[in-house]
């Protein structure tokens, strides 16, 4: 069950860095982050998934959306 | 009797789960990616739930509430992002339909 | 004893068929809207379904009133994000998806008539 989990977690890091638009990346970063609050889930660490779905899918997408908001939402290569 | 029923669900919600990542991935405009992070934050909800059913500790289910007040909070970032992006202009790749 | 697991088994029987109902119409649909009804059906009643089945299945009390309480809040927060979803995808000016009728009217003329009488 773990190992499904880290593939797609590695899978969506990989689309992050390669997809143009920013947002997109912003997306697959929160849904990593959904994602390894399961697996701390999964691995019997209820405490440490508390805590990694509050600043993964709380407060680290919303920084990041707010960045974006100020900054080009395209990144030109 | 009770474990397998959780376990197949399980099973079954880790399926949807990869098939919801596969939408996430494969949808051009955002509001396709918005529609998949709404169903995958479900998705894992269920999870989570039928989860610490089967290991029968309250502990374990005050992660899932947590999760689905962040996950909202989360989501709700993200579309009010773009709500105000529509004022200044939407993108060009947001307009055209998806094929 | 039994009949919970019996009930709770129905709900989760219900909650599969709903999940793959949805899972098909997300790849399916052609157009957001349509594409955001499918997935509520399987991000909501699926979901609903297997609450209402671990409710069934909940050891002691402490289990069951947290799970009551998920689900309320969840009641809550899904059917708004799809709503803020569809309100975001009608701003940015998609339009809803509709089946061109006007090609197949010149070429498909009998083909079209066929369809009909069966």
């Amino acid at each position: 069950m773990t190992i499904i989990l880290l593939v797609l977690i590695l899978g969506l890091g990989i689309y992050t860095l390669v997809s143009k638009d920013l947002l997109h990346g912003v997306i697959a970063l929160s849904a990593i982050s959904l994602l390894s609050a399961l697996l701390f889930y999964i691995l019997h660490a209820p405490d440490v998934a508390i805590t990694e779905a509050a600043v993964g899918a709380g407060v680290s997408t919303i920084i990041f959306v707010w960045i974006i908001r100020h900054t080009e939402r395209k990144d030109q290569q | 009797m009770r474990n397998i029923l959780l376990d197949t669900m399980q099973w079954f919600l880790l399926f949807s789960l990869l098939v919801c990542i596969i939408r996430m991935v494969t949808s051009k405009t955002a509001s396709g990616k918005l529609v998949a992070l709404n169903i995958l934050s479900a998705v894992v909800l269920a999870f989570l739930v039928v989860r610490g059913v089967r290991e029968a500790r309250a502990l374990y289910l005050d992660v899932a509430l947590v999760y689905d007040i962040f996950g909202f909070l989360g989501f709700l970032a993200i579309a009010r992002f773009l709500k105000d992006k529509i004022e200044y202009g939407s993108e060009s790749d947001e307009g055209e339909r998806e094929r | 004893m039994i009949i919970r697991e019996i009930l709770a088994l129905i709900a989760f029987a219900l909650a599969i068929v709903f999940g793959v109902a949805g899972l098909t119409g997300l790849f399916r649909f052609p157009d957001p809207y349509s594409r955001l009804q499918a997935g509520s059906l399987l991000g909501t009643t699926s979901v609903l379904s297997i609450f209402i089945g671990t409710l069934l299945l909940a050891p002691n009390g402490a289990v069951a009133a947290r799970i009551v309480i998920i689900t309320l809040f969840f009641l809550i927060s899904s059917p708004t994000g799809s709503h803020i979803v569809a309100r975001f995808a009608w701003n940015i000016g998609f339009f809803p998806w509709r089946p061109s009728r006007k090609k197949k009217k010149k070429t498909g003329k009998k083909m079209s008539k066929k369809k009909e009488s069966p």
